[in-house]
């Protein structure tokens, strides 16, 4: 019986599962109860599927930006959690410069965490839709592939967008 | 890039447009055509008009000096009006003004997901204009045999299954019955089509078409119609529908959340929003009853908030009001603290999204 293997394993399953997730960047270790880490789709699909060892490696998200995906976690995962709670909760999450917050957005798109990747971009919209494009340029570490004649006639073409912009 | 395309996605326009200048690939993306109408999905409608400034502005984008046709245009003395392109947003029950330095129209006749139709001055053509980008399209005006602005209608739809942009022309011919006319943003050319029959519609076209669920559709007169007239935007084909109630001088169509829904004056202070469920077989659902004095004045314009309130207008007063869905309450649009939205009532109002779409 092929299956009869399996439901051994889950009937000796503890009640509590915890799983460790170490940044690749700085090699930190966090150790979480499986409900929490389980609203990742991508660590659900990991342990799903049985990839997971006892510790996942999570690569490109440092200690710092996975200490707040799980904290982020954990709020989400109290069931006695209002919406109130929530808001503000997250709010507290994001309240960070725009630099960690373009790291965070990665981290939850990486993992794919919904909820932390909506808020996220929020506030990253709302941090920069007033900021001149050049700003906007630096911020998301993106090379400018025009060349200043090509620049020079796109701003002549469309200067009422950059009014009030250097 | 795709993160990234959920962030764009929350930016309003103006910012869009600005960011894509950023980098080659952020301007093919932001500018995409599916890019387009993922914005265009969840942009929050605001209410288009045309403000008077007098005297006018110093710096202003003049539509004819852009179409090059400025030698021909008449040039006004320096201090009279001059009508710019402007829009209401309201945030929190403040509504604010953002006036555009676009100017030189007759008057705006219809919107399509961020693109505005509006009669060209002096000249009596058309034209399409998106006002972020500012890319200018003129159109020739198609059949006119009556001049008021009465006896034609303009409705301006997107057709998904041709991936196209139609401009829907209704006019009264010799005969005194309905023709109809379109044009596509693609080919502009007029085409004749078959035409409505003109028992359900007055000698004047009094309400403007609202487009929902596939259809263009017309209240065919300004009070006591028992059915709305409709046009099929892929089949060009017009049908009719019953009404749940007859409609009365204020009452209106108006889009919500895809759907077409009927706001309706049943009797002195009671107001019903019917919804129509084409899809589900249902026909016309009743949705809200909204009560209280005052209300046979306000006239329906627009779900804001995504589909959370619904705006009125109070046209003789100039007031503007939202409909909060959710809370069930009636509450007026302050300006400045203010609940008076100081606008030309000669002109049209329409809810419109900015969004960075072209044709």
């Amino acid at each position: 019986m092929a299956s009869a293997p399996e439901n051994e394993k889950n009937a000796s399953a503890p009640e509590k599962k915890t799983l460790t997730l170490k940044s690749m960047i700085n090699n930190e270790e966090f150790v979480v109860d499986e409900h929490v880490a389980l609203q990742s789709v991508t660590i659900k699909n990991m342990v799903d599927s049985d990839c997971a060892g006892d510790v996942i490696p999570v690569p490109t998200i440092s200690g710092e930006i996975l200490a707040l995906v799980i904290e982020y976690c954990k709020n989400h995962a109290n069931p006695s959690a209002s919406e109130d709670d929530l808001k503000k909760a997250d709010a507290g999450i994001v309240a960070k410069d725009i630099y960690t917050l373009i790291d965070l957005v990665l981290a939850a798109n990486f993992l794919d965490i919904k909820g932390l990747l909506e808020v996220t971009s929020q506030k990253i919209a709302d941090s920069i839709k007033d900021l001149p494009h050049q700003d906007v340029r630096e911020i998301f570490g993106v090379e400018n592939d025009y060349t200043p004649e090509e620049e020079a006639a796109v701003r002549a073409e469309h200067d009422w967008a950059f009014e009030g912009f250097p | 890039m795709t993160c990234f395309s959920k962030i764009f996605l929350l930016l309003p326009a103006k910012s869009l447009h600005r960011a894509s200048f950023v980098c080659k690939a952020w301007f093919k993306l932001i500018n995409s055509s599916n890019f387009v109408e993922a914005h265009i999905l969840q942009a929050e409608p605001v209410v288009i008009y045309l403000k008077s400034v007098s005297p006018p502005r110093p710096k202003m984008f003049s539509i004819e000096d852009n179409l090059s046709l400025s030698k021909f245009s008449r040039r006004e003395t320096a201090n009279s009006p001059v009508h710019y392109l402007s829009y209401v947003e309201v945030q929190n029950g403040e509504g604010k003004v953002i006036e555009s330095n676009i100017s030189d129209f007759q008057n705006i006749l219809a919107t399509c997901n961020g693109l505005v139709l509006a009669t060209r001055k002096d000249t009596r053509g058309l034209l399409v204009i998106n006002p972020v980008t500012r890319r200018v399209l003129p159109l020739p005006r198609g059949t006119i045999l009556l001049y008021a602005e009465c006896y034609h209608s303009y409705g301006f739809v997107f057709s998904h299954l041709s991936r196209e942009y139609k401009v829907v022309h209704l006019f009264r011919d010799e005969s005194k019955s309905i023709a109809c006319e379109i044009i596509s943003l693609t080919t502009r050319s007029w085409r004749a089509v078959n035409g409505p029959s003109s028992e359900h519609f007055h000698t004047y076209f009094s309400r403007k078409p609202v487009a929902a669920n596939g259809s263009l559709h017309w209240l065919p007169c300004g009070g006591g119609c028992s059915c709305i007239v409709s046009m099929g935007i892929d089949d060009e084909k017009f049908y009719t529908r019953i009404l749940p109630n007859r409609s009365r001088r204020n009452d209106r169509l108006v889009e919500i959340g895809g759907l077409l829904s009927f706001v309706t004056h049943v009797v002195e202070d009671t107001l019903e929003i019917w919804i129509l469920k084409e899809s589900e077989g249902e026909g016309w659902v009743k949705r809200h009853t909204i009560t209280g004095s005052g209300i046979r004045n306000l006239v329906p314009t627009c779900m804001m908030k995504r589909g959370r309130e619904l705006f009125f207008v109070i046209e003789r007063e100039n007031h503007l009001c939202a409909y909060d869905m959710e809370t069930l309450e009636m509450r007026a649009v302050e300006f400045d603290g203010v609940a008076l939205w100081r606008r030309h009532i000669y002109f049209s109002y329409l809810p419109h999204i900015n969004t960075l779409a072209s044709w």
